[in-house]
């Protein structure tokens, strides 16, 4: 241990360190001034500080003690405890629920209303010609999305884009926002565990 | 060194005073009051180093006990019984200073003294009142940490428990608090 060990020696004068690093600090300090003058002036420091006189206490720890039972409340107040979670913890899968309901029934209505139109409005032309086409998923494309290599998940997923309308969107749309919810939701989890760990149940001191 | 006996005392919570804070959980005055006394003077001690009044020290410590008090029954024995309340005493003092501060003057503070000779009294309370208040300007960050760790004896990792602080940030605020200090106090300050 030949440099400075400047940043060991406040450690070293709070007992701080291990035995071996005790060794270790005292080996070096006996060829090092500039670390004894280090240590030197901590002591000195202590030293100074704890001259200072303390408080002249105005009364007895018995009567503190006996004034200070007087004024307690006849029993311990029931505090309230801290919820294991925040609400705001509880909102977040809610609200993530509530947005994924929210889109299904989005999507569902929406197609309805355009099956709707199809049917109804065949002979309006101007209407008709608004709403695209519907889309042929074939068998195999769907499947891909399950079971397939990525190749082949990549594949339906262009399929879908370059033909377009609104069930390979809305397919694509969907999955999209499925997987942010399933990320969110397991990133909540995730959350949810951590701070159960680091934080436990414990009292809310004021 | 005298740290060391501290810190046994301070680590333990011992099964007399967990009897004590049980029976004071379910509303027994008299096992809280031997709590009391037992940490009365520690509890004063420390508020007094945070604050520079003796008299604000000990209206603090009751607001101390009486916070401890209400809090009891939410105190977990995981944590030590002396670092949970000493954190209600930092907090306690800081609440008062930022209530009293303006009446807090470090100059009229009356300092013991039991050297008897006028000079030796006179230079000694001049250099109390200059540590108390080379102490009291430190930021109240660093501040709590060397009232614990200096006139608490508490550990690092005890200091760490009760201001709810990485242990690293104990040895940094520690470090500038003291280098702050050597500062300011090396006129008095004598190296051996």
């Amino acid at each position: 241990m030949n440099a400075h060990i400047t940043e060991w020696l406040a450690a070293y004068h709070d007992g701080e360190v291990t035995p071996a690093q005790r060794r270790q600090i005292e080996a070096h300090l006996l060829e090092c001034t500039q670390c004894r003058e280090e240590l030197a002036s901590l002591e000195a420091l202590r030293a100074v500080l704890h001259e200072s006189p303390s408080p002249t206490l105005s009364m007895t720890a018995k009567a503190f003690t006996a004034q200070i039972v007087q004024q307690l409340p006849d029993h311990a107040a029931p505090t309230s405890r801290q919820p294991t979670l925040p609400i705001g913890w509880w909102l977040a899968p809610l609200g993530i629920f509530g947005a994924q309901a929210l889109v299904q029934t989005t999507f569902f209505l929406s197609n309805t209303v355009l099956a709707a139109l199809r049917l109804g409005l065949q002979d309006n032309s101007t209407i008709a010609s608004l709403i695209p086409p519907v889309q042929q998923l074939s068998v195999s494309d769907l499947l891909s999305f399950s079971n397939g290599s990525l190749f082949q998940i990549g594949h339906a997923a262009r399929q879908l884009l370059r033909h377009g309308g609104p069930l390979g969107w809305g397919a694509l749309l969907n999955l999209a926002f499925l997987a942010m919810l399933g990320l969110l939701y397991t990133s909540w989890m995730a959350t949810w565990w951590s701070h159960s760990r680091n934080h436990p149940k414990q009292t809310q001191v004021t | 060194m005298a740290t060391e006996d501290n810190r046994v005392q301070t680590t333990i919570t011992t099964q007399a005073e967990l009897d004590f804070i049980n029976k004071a959980k379910a509303g027994d005055k008299t096992a809280f009051a031997a709590l009391i006394q037992s940490h009365y003077e520690g509890i004063v001690h420390i508020i007094y180093r945070l604050c520079g009044d003796g008299s604000l020290a000990e209206d603090a410590a009751q607001e101390t006990f009486i916070r401890a008090w209400q809090a009891l029954p939410t105190y977990q024995p995981r944590a030590p019984f002396k670092n949970w309340l000493y954190r209600i005493a930092v907090n306690s003092a800081r609440d008062m200073l930022r209530r009293e501060r303006p009446n807090v003057d470090i100059e009229a503070v009356p300092l013991s003294s039991s050297d008897p000779r006028p000079e030796a009294e006179i230079i000694e309370r001049e250099r109390d009142r200059f540590v108390q208040k080379a102490v009291l300007t430190l930021p109240p960050a660093s501040q709590s940490v060397l009232v614990l760790r200096e006139y608490g004896g508490f550990s690092y990792r005890e200091i760490a428990n009760t201001l709810n602080i990485p242990i690293g940030t104990v040895m940094s605020r520690l470090s500038y608090a003291r280098n702050r200090l050597r500062e300011l106090l090396a006129p008095y300050m004598e190296i051996k």
